[in-house]
């Protein structure tokens, strides 16, 4: 191939012709890559990124009231959304929004599990829960636990919940954050998905996240 | 005068159940959610119109089906949802009122029976000055939309 008689204008423009090309390479692979890890801050304001918050170990009981601690919530996906079952109007709309975006998703193997945390377990004992959560789906598992537990866990994750009095003292109305957790399989907050919820967008915005962190970890 | 405020009244609220789709918008229109089973409470939602030519003010609403029922408001604050019982509902006139998820809604105590979907279920309205206006509701699993565009 080297051919001596070429002139040493040719050489310089095959060298030149050379690095060009290397360059252009070398950019679109430096370009995959920037593509391939974008800022997902700017893109899913839902994603805690990178600062997921680490939930510390708690002591909560399930609807089955077996114990239920940050075990349970590691090696999966989950959603989390609190509420209590003498809510009549934000708890069942969000417990058939979850029910709706989970049956949307198509693979088994995406389905993330969902939880939902009485913050009244005065009135939600385990068998209420488990009869409240099953009539959404069957896979919804109910959670609560001992007023002091409950009040340090939703300190630690940020939720908030407070009784309110109302004229007959058994009908107490609880106020609560409404907004849904997206746990992921380390038991890190890595989403939170706030009011006004639409199904398919939590759908979407879920498994955007779940791509991302799991494309971190490959 | 009154009394054919409340004649007109009444006819629009009870043709409800023999109004298609198509006239929604000029008919009171309630539904109730279905709740798990022996839930404590339920939530009715829907539009309520005022056909007359003064406010409307409802304070009450009894029915056969429910130890008690409140108007309730339901607001969301910095994440926080708080539902908080109303006096009374105001409908302008010639307006409507919508009650809505999330929103406005009429909260229903303690039913008497199990209420399932597909059950009609009379409430009926006290206003201010004492009329008293029956709407049938039907009952619902999930929203009445899920159901139209199947």
């Amino acid at each position: 191939m080297y051919n001596p008689h070429m002139s040493s204008n040719k050489r310089t423009t095959l060298l030149f012709g050379i690095v060009a090309v290397l360059s252009l390479a070398l950019g679109i692979g430096f370009n995959l890559k920037q593509q391939a890890t974008p800022d997902p801050g700017a893109e899913i304001p839902e994603l805690l990124w990178p600062k997921a918050k680490q939930i510390m170990p708690f002591k909560l009981f399930d609807h089955d009231a077996n114990e239920f601690g940050l075990e349970q919530l590691k090696g999966h996906w989950s959603l989390m959304f609190f509420g209590y079952t003498h809510c009549p109007d934000v708890c069942p709309t969000t417990m058939m929004l979850l029910n709706k975006m989970v049956s949307s998703i198509e693979q088994p193997e995406l389905i993330p599990s969902v939880y939902f945390v009485s913050i009244d377990p005065q009135r939600d004992q385990p068998a209420k829960l488990s009869e409240y959560v099953n009539y959404f789906n069957p896979e919804f598992i109910g959670v609560s636990g001992e007023p002091a537990q409950l009040a340090y866990f939703a300190r630690q994750i940020g939720i908030l919940f407070a009784r309110v009095e109302t004229e007959e003292p058994e009908n107490y109305i609880m106020d609560h954050s409404s907004s849904i957790l997206l746990i992921d399989p380390t038991a890190s907050i890595s989403g939170i998905f706030s009011t006004p919820h639409d199904a398919d967008k939590i759908k979407q915005t879920y498994l955007r996240i779940r791509d991302f962190i799991e494309a971190q970890n490959d | 005068m009154i009394k054919s405020f409340q004649w007109r009244f009444l006819l629009v609220l009870l043709c409800f159940p023999l109004i298609s789709n198509g006239a929604e918008t000029s008919a009171s229109r309630l539904w109730i959610r279905e709740a798990p089973p022996n839930a404590p409470v339920l939530a009715a939602y829907g539009t309520i119109m005022n056909p007359g030519d003064t406010i409307l003010r409802l304070i009450a609403v009894e029915s056969s089906a429910f130890e008690d029922i409140q108007f309730h408001q339901t607001t969301t604050v910095y994440g926080v949802s708080r539902m908080r019982a109303m006096e009374s509902i105001e409908i302008p006139a010639a307006g409507k009122v919508h009650l809505e998820p999330g929103g406005t809604h009429l909260m229903l105590i303690k039913p008497v029976s199990a209420i399932r979907a597909g059950m009609q279920i009379e409430l009926t309205f006290i206003s201010s000055s004492q009329q008293r206006v029956s709407i049938i509701a039907e009952v619902v699993k999930g929203h009445p939309d899920d159901h139209h565009h199947h």
